[in-house]
């Protein structure tokens, strides 16, 4: 039997939409109703708006943490981990749900919510443009999205290597990102940016700025690639947490 | 068919819960998995369902490793756990969204099992009672059809008159080509089911015998003067004991008096059992 169906994957997103039918439809609610209690309280839609954006960015964090429920449920969620698909399926559909059906629906509730929330802004305004710069700045906005991307995926590798405290294992992964940044700031000081002796200009004037730039934006793109990877091969080696 | 081979595994590298467990289940049975509180029974049966990875040692269900996650092998392979989460949906929409999954699943067989349980298909699981749901879990793993199920402490939370009906449906559930592997302590529940019992203790498996080769060389009842006791315990019948039987005698076998006199008496059972 192949390890990869497309039916199979439907039908597995099918079981886990149905299954998890009331949770979604709570945070989908959610998400369309504290926007609107923040425009009954500031009457101001580009409040409204910041919000919107905000669970926009949110989504990155909460649908990694939904996919792998049954991975942290330990042993109770059972039925769910035994289900015959395989991890190719699995991983999939966990992309599927936080690069797509989690954006799509945190944008959907966001536009939803600013035009139901009209009724009470108050000054001038331009419902029309608002979501256009809503569209254009923040959900259409490929950096933006790539970079949401990369904290799901990052997430999601977090959530299936955690064994017990999820919280500090975000907080080590946080932590080890700053450290990161910091060695990474100092290699890079030390080897492109050092100060030149006989005209104190810096190296990387001398560098084609645009073929790094490029590159930039290639290892940029494929870190989010990279992440779910790993995550592919984290989920092979261990199905549920102990 | 389940097999295991010097198979060890851990919560903790310092302290493994199952070490050089070797087995090997044959399909057309029913299992009885006997051992002590924390001996690793649901851990073995975890590992049989590859959501746990062993540490050394390998287990194969029909010849594949189940941590490959092979689909044709979950199609077949079902574990009940003694605690778990089903969605809050109804028992009916729950086998439609899974069924698909489990070709041989027939709804009008799950149907009837529901009926039996005297479990209503149609409620919300999340509002059924401990015990309900465990049924209706049962009647829709037994309407799957697979190969190999796994059930860790069924009949907890079973009312008496579900643990007949649960005993009824299991004995009619298996054939030549299925298997049932049942952990439990309520071994009263089960005793007249089961035809193959493994007995695990600290050192491992203690006891891998069919319920014939029992009898076959064990006797169990009041000891005689002539009889080899093995083991013996006061109980309200007075002093009951398990002994060799030397003439094939026959006895009613008793499950939780052979558990005690393996535990007991580890070596004297292995080597009679060794001997054969």
């Amino acid at each position: 039997m192949r390890s990869f169906s497309l039916g199979r994957l439907a039908q597995y997103a099918r079981y886990y939409y149905v299954s998890n039918s009331r949770f979604i439809i709570s945070v989908l609610l959610q998400m369309v109703g504290i926007p609107l209690l923040f425009s009954v309280l500031t009457h101001d839609c580009y409040s409204v708006r910041d919000v919107v954006v905000a669970f926009y960015v949110f989504t990155a964090f909460g649908s990694a943490l939904f996919s792998t429920t049954a991975i942290r449920k330990r042993g109770r969620k059972t039925m769910e981990v035994t289900i015959p698909v395989s991890n190719e399926e699995r991983i999939a559909f966990m992309v599927l749900n936080s690069a797509l059906f989690f954006p799509l629906m945190s944008m959907v509730t966001g536009i939803l919510a600013l035009v139901l929330g009209t009724p009470f802004y108050s000054g001038n305004y331009s419902l029309m443009q608002i979501i256009s710069s809503l569209l254009s700045d923040y959900y259409f906005d490929y950096p933006l999205y790539l970079a949401l991307m990369l904290i799901s995926s990052c997430c999601l590798l977090i959530n299936l290597l955690a064994r017990r405290r999820l919280f500090v294992a975000y907080l080590l992964a946080f932590i080890g990102f700053i450290v990161f940044c910091v060695m990474l700031g100092n290699i890079l000081e030390n080897t492109l940016f050092y100060d030149s002796e006989f005209n104190k200009q810096y190296f990387f004037l001398y560098v084609d700025s645009d073929k790094i730039k490029f590159w930039a934006k290639v290892i940029y793109s494929l870190m989010p690639v990279f992440f779910y990877a790993l995550c592919y091969l984290v989920l092979r080696k261990r199905q549920m947490k102990w | 068919m389940i097999t295991t081979n010097k198979l060890t595994f851990g919560y903790t590298s310092a302290r493994p819960v199952l070490s050089n467990i070797t087995l090997n289940l044959e399909k057309g049975h029913i299992h009885g998995l006997l051992g002590c509180n924390g001996i690793g029974k649901t851990t073995l049966l975890k590992l049989m369902c590859g959501i746990m990875r062993p540490q050394h040692g390998e287990v194969r269900v029909g010849g594949i490793d189940p941590m490959k996650r092979d689909v044709a092998t979950f199609q077949d392979l079902m574990i009940i756990p003694e605690e778990f989460d089903l969605p809050n949906i109804s028992l009916e929409m729950f086998a439609r969204v899974t069924s698909p999954f489990y070709p041989r699943f027939d709804m009008g067989q799950m149907r009837h099992y529901c009926e039996e349980f005297h479990v209503n298909p149609n409620e919300k699981l999340h509002s059924m009672s401990m015990g309900q749901r465990k049924k209706a879990y049962i009647s829709f793993a037994l309407a799957c059809n697979v190969q190999t199920l796994l059930l860790d402490e069924p009949t907890n939370g079973l009312d008496i008159p579900s643990k007949s009906v649960f005993r009824r449906l299991l004995a009619g559930y298996v054939d030549d080509s299925r298997m049932v592997v049942i952990s439990t302590h309520q071994v009263a529940d089960v005793e007249q089911l089961l035809d193959n019992i493994v007995v695990l203790d600290e050192q491992g498996v203690a006891l891998n015998a069919t319920t014939a080769e029992i009898s076959h060389c064990l006797k169990f009842g009041k000891a005689s003067e002539d009889d080899k006791v093995i083991y013996s315990e006061c109980t309200l019948q007075g002093e009951m004991a398990v002994m060799l039987n030397k003439h094939d005698e026959d006895s009613v076998l008793s499950i939780e008096l052979l558990f005690n006199a393996t535990t007991a008496n580890r070596q004297a059972i292995a080597a009679i059992f060794n001997e054969r």
